[in-house]
């Protein structure tokens, strides 16, 4: 065996790029595609539709599909907007492929989320951990349970800080609200359905309609409950939610890191929120909040709240 | 992430039609990235590759004009495209280098030990292996490392670094020359032939 032949033998197959790094790089070559058609059109006098009908044909693979997506819909974003919709869509597209945990016929999936929110009074905030487990039966007329921990805070139901309380459809705190206080059933397939749904929804809450279709949504996400297709959709949905960016490696508070996706909000000095995103499962894994400005003690990009989200399923309830 | 890909259309193909369809490009991503990764994280390690790897597709879209249609795979172009782009890396590749041509070695020694008959220590031998790869010229570097690390052969790296075949052997020739002198190789070969062997000195 020669020196060539030996050094051959070295080459290391077993390095992978990684997901991220897959993505990151591939939303920056659709950014430049992207750029290099609005020159194109520009010049010619082109009109972008034409895209559609072309890629519709070249979609023959779920790459070029994305890429249509991208170019069709998103010619204007920055690199990282650009990297934030193809990371969504991507994690859409692994979370149809997901198979989601199964409650057996006698068991609960339970999502538990360990919260760090800021507890605030007139001098200001500090965090407070809480933890939420709640158990959805597969029998949907059976109880659902919730333990709560509410660190050092009283809880609302008997003023003790650890409550364990049972309901019907997860309507633990008002027979007129459900935990999951939606109907999955009712959430379009398609994203850019599901989007829309959304946003007709909207009624004037939060400092902005954008602000609002993202705090539902990953209001809707967070339980950790929502079914594979719904969640694909709701995926696809924020990531038509104009600003959206998205950070690599967030932690959430267990440790666990994902793909931070969120948006900051100009009428709130910049504050950002964020989900945290596993992107080979679409599971959302965490939350987090990050100030803006200086804000009751907060400095400038400080972390406000953190979570970490799991979903398991477990054979009994407390 | 995985991609799929059911576009069998060869390379040259895909890279014709980006012409009109600029978006069937990512088509190219898809397949290669992860080879323009392997090639450039096993020199540089994975930061950097992250980003040789995003560069060069970017650097391929732009020139894709310039691609010779007839050459179906378009692996050499985009190496190519990858060293070019790592020679900015240089001060990086060389603190790299380092490191990674010390487990290199350690890989090879063996083996050389073996063509070298046992004469040498393994430490030793990593050492001045590792010294010899690193004191390549830049441009036998580059050819030998497309040549392992790349998986290219002869006619492809030629493609790769835009010179004739015979070049591409005379830089992996002087190369492979190198590293047997590093080993002692050559200058045990040619003192077994004068029927010197035991008495070969063993130059540090």
């Amino acid at each position: 065996m020669d020196e060539l032949t030996l050094l051959r033998n070295t080459r290391d197959e077993s390095r992978e790029p990684s997901p991220q790094a897959l993505t990151a790089g591939r939303a920056a070559l659709l950014g430049r595609i992207a750029d290099d058609d609005a020159t194109d059109a520009t010049a010619h006098h082109r009109k972008k539709r034409r895209w559609i009908p072309r890629l519709t044909w070249a979609a023959a693979g779920v790459a070029a599909a994305m890429a249509g997506v991208l170019v069709a819909g998103n010619v204007i974003l920055s690199a990282q907007s650009a990297y934030a919709s193809d990371m969504l869509r991507t994690a859409a597209t692994q979370t149809i492929h997901y198979a989601d945990l199964v409650a057996g016929s006698d068991q609960y999936l339970r999502s538990r989320t360990h919260a760090r929110w800021g507890v605030c009074d007139d001098t200001g905030c500090e965090p407070n951990d809480q933890i939420l487990d709640v158990y959805m039966p597969a029998d949907p007329e059976a109880e659902w349970v919730l333990y709560r921990d509410w660190g050092k805070m009283p809880g609302v139901l008997t003023g003790e800080s650890i409550e364990t309380t049972r309901a019907v459809d997860g309507r633990f705190y008002d027979p007129e609200f459900s935990w999951v206080n939606v109907d999955y059933a009712d959430i379009p397939l398609d994203g850019a359905a599901a989007y829309e749904w959304i946003d007709a929804q909207y009624a004037g809450g939060s400092v902005s309609r954008d602000e609002d279709n993202f705090v539902r949504i990953t209001d809707i996400l967070r339980s950790g409950l929502v079914p594979a297709p719904q969640r694909a959709a709701l995926l696809d949905a924020l990531s038509r939610i104009p600003g959206v960016t998205a950070t690599d490696n967030v932690a959430n508070l267990d440790g666990v890191t994902g793909v931070a996706i969120g948006r900051n909000e100009i009428l709130r000095a910049g504050e950002r929120q964020e989900v945290i995103i596993d992107p080979d499962t679409g599971l959302i894994i965490g939350q987090r909040t990050m100030s803006g400005a200086t804000f009751f003690g907060w400095g400038p990009n400080q972390e406000m709240s953190l979570t970490a989200i799991e979903t398991t399923v477990v054979d009994n309830a407390p | 992430m995985e991609s799929s890909n059911t576009d069998v259309s060869p390379d040259n193909e895909v890279i014709e039609r980006s012409a009109r369809e600029p978006a069937v490009f990512a088509t190219l991503y898809d397949r290669h990235a992860t080879t323009v990764f392997r090639y450039a994280a096993q020199r540089l390690g994975d930061d950097a590759a992250d980003d040789v790897m995003s560069e060069t597709f970017l650097v391929a879209f732009e020139r894709r004009a310039a691609y010779d249609v007839a050459v179906v795979d378009a692996r050499p172009w985009l190496l190519g495209i990858a060293t070019r782009l790592m020679r900015k890396h240089a001060r990086l590749e060389a603190t790299a280098w380092k490191g990674m041509s010390a487990d290199l070695a350690a890989q090879v020694a063996p083996d050389l030990i073996d063509l070298a008959g046992a004469r040498i220590d393994a430490q030793r031998l990593t050492r001045r292996l590792a010294k010899a790869l690193r004191r390549l010229s830049e441009i036998d570097r580059d050819t030998l490392l497309l040549y392992a690390w790349g998986d290219l052969d002869y006619a492809s790296i030629a493609a790769a670094m835009q010179v004739p075949v015979g070049t591409v052997r005379s830089r992996l020739n002087r190369a492979r020359r190198q590293l047997r002198r590093a080993a002692g190789i050559e200058t045990l070969e040619q003192e077994t032939d004068h029927g010197r062997a035991d008495t070969a000195p063993q130059h540090a």
